[in-house]
């Protein structure tokens, strides 16, 4: 399959949705393909870096102007039911539904010292893993944007005996910009439909 | 945003607490007054976008047009309406009033588990954009994920641990601020009044209301 085919055949596939059809994944063969994947995990990992080091401001940074950054609500269904299992993209409330300008404030917020649920800052780690592009217009010779799926385990341990676990998935696009990748909207879908921890306090 | 409007509204009426003890119900807010151009503007300013879909414009004039028809609408009748006001409703319920305005449900689940619902109100015939912004509003406020109540879900849980100490349970809590300082009012029938805005009068309220049920033998 050649690269301009691999791309047509995965700008098909529909967005993440729990219980959804997922097409049958497309074998990454071409070297260009396995390139840019590799490409996209060192970003994802950075990224990563930059979040378990506290540097707030820098995975700001990272994000585009119109990022969308939305964590839906995820409903226990009855079978077959699937389309109500997550919480609408718009109209709908959600754990995170946020802009550049919010998210700037929650990064104000944790750099503030003041933060009680923050304060001393948590020792994190995100385990990031499963990675895979799903999306790669226009073509893997020109590309401009991807969208890639991760599957995440993040640990949050504060104060002296507080853990939380968070796992669940994420749709990211990133769009290439002059030195980078930025992070133009992620999707996280937590793996819990009721919070199981006091508090989400942390970027996932 | 700014508080423009309770500034205004609470320049002339401050805070007063109420309980209900027959019931146990209780709230935090202004004294009940007869709403005039005065004290009619008691809405948020959104002056730029913050949420994700914000359009201040159309915002700011759906809470303009809501103050300037608030006099009329209100005419003859108490409000205590003022744009941050928190209640309880017995025995399990509890409010805020405009920004947030959300209403929450506390499910017992275990002995020192509580799971918290909470319900976001928008008006029903407000245009799209301003459900939005509202919407927006109380996702960056409420829950664990929201920018206040991070911090609120730590004292809940906390103080919830806290119970279970030895010495925590040796003594009886004390529920003391402010007594004395209430007083019946005769144009609320059946409520405890207090001008203390720290005062633990809503709480006593509460708390009597709970033992009568406890001890009720049903």
């Amino acid at each position: 399959m050649t690269a301009a085919e691999i791309a047509r055949s995965s700008a098909q596939e529909p967005p993440f949705r729990y219980g959804g059809r997922v097409p049958p994944g497309t074998s990454p063969v071409s070297l260009e393909h396995l390139m840019l994947t590799r490409e996209i995990e060192e970003r994802l990992y950075y990224e990563a870096d930059l979040l378990d080091q506290w540097r707030y401001r820098d995975w700001l940074e990272l994000t585009a102007e119109d990022i969308r950054y939305w964590a839906p609500l995820r409903r226990n269904v009855r079978f077959g039911e699937w389309e109500h299992e997550q919480s609408e993209p718009d109209g709908a409330l959600a754990w995170f539904d946020d802009n550049r300008a919010t998210l700037e404030r929650r990064v104000l917020q944790l750099e503030s010292g003041v933060h009680w649920a923050e304060e001393p800052l948590s020792r994190v780690c995100h385990v990031i893993s499963g990675i895979r592009l799903v999306d790669v217009p226009p073509s893997l010779d020109a590309v401009s944007e991807v969208t890639v799926r991760s599957r995440f385990i993040v640990y949050r341990n504060h104060q002296e005996d507080e853990e939380s676990l968070f796992i669940g998935k994420r749709e990211d696009v990133l769009r290439r910009s002059d030195r980078t990748w930025l992070l133009a909207a992620r999707s996280i879908f937590i793996d819990q439909s009721v919070m199981l921890s006091q508090n989400l306090t942390i970027l996932l | 945003m700014s508080r423009h409007g309770i500034e205004k509204a609470r320049g002339a009426l401050p805070l007063t607490m109420v309980t209900f003890e027959e019931r146990g119900h209780g709230i935090l807010s202004t004294y009940p007054y007869e709403v005039s151009d005065e004290n009619a503007d008691i809405f948020p300013r959104f002056e730029a976008p913050v949420g994700r879909l914000d359009d201040p414009v159309t915002v700011g004039r759906y809470y303009q047009d809501a103050a300037a028809r608030r006099p009329a609408n209100s005419a003859g009748r108490l409000s205590a309406k003022t744009y941050q006001s928190v209640g309880g409703i017995f025995p399990n319920m509890s409010f805020h009033t405009m920004f947030p305005r959300t209403i929450a449900v506390w499910h017992p689940i275990a002995p020192g588990v509580t799971e918290g619902w909470r319900w976001c109100v928008v008006d029903a015939n407000a245009p799209k954009e301003v459900k939005d912004n509202a919407r927006h509003h109380f996702m960056r406020y409420s829950g664990p994920t929201g920018l206040t109540e991070q911090d609120d879900m730590e004292n809940w849980s906390y103080l919830t641990a806290a119970t279970k100490g030895p010495v925590a349970r040796r003594f009886p809590y004390n529920y003391q601020a402010g007594l004395r300082a209430e007083r019946a009012d005769e144009r609320l029938p059946g409520a405890t009044v207090s001008d203390m805005v720290n005062t633990e009068l809503s709480l006593r309220g509460f708390y009597a209301a709970w033992q009568r049920h406890m001890d009720s033998g049903e």
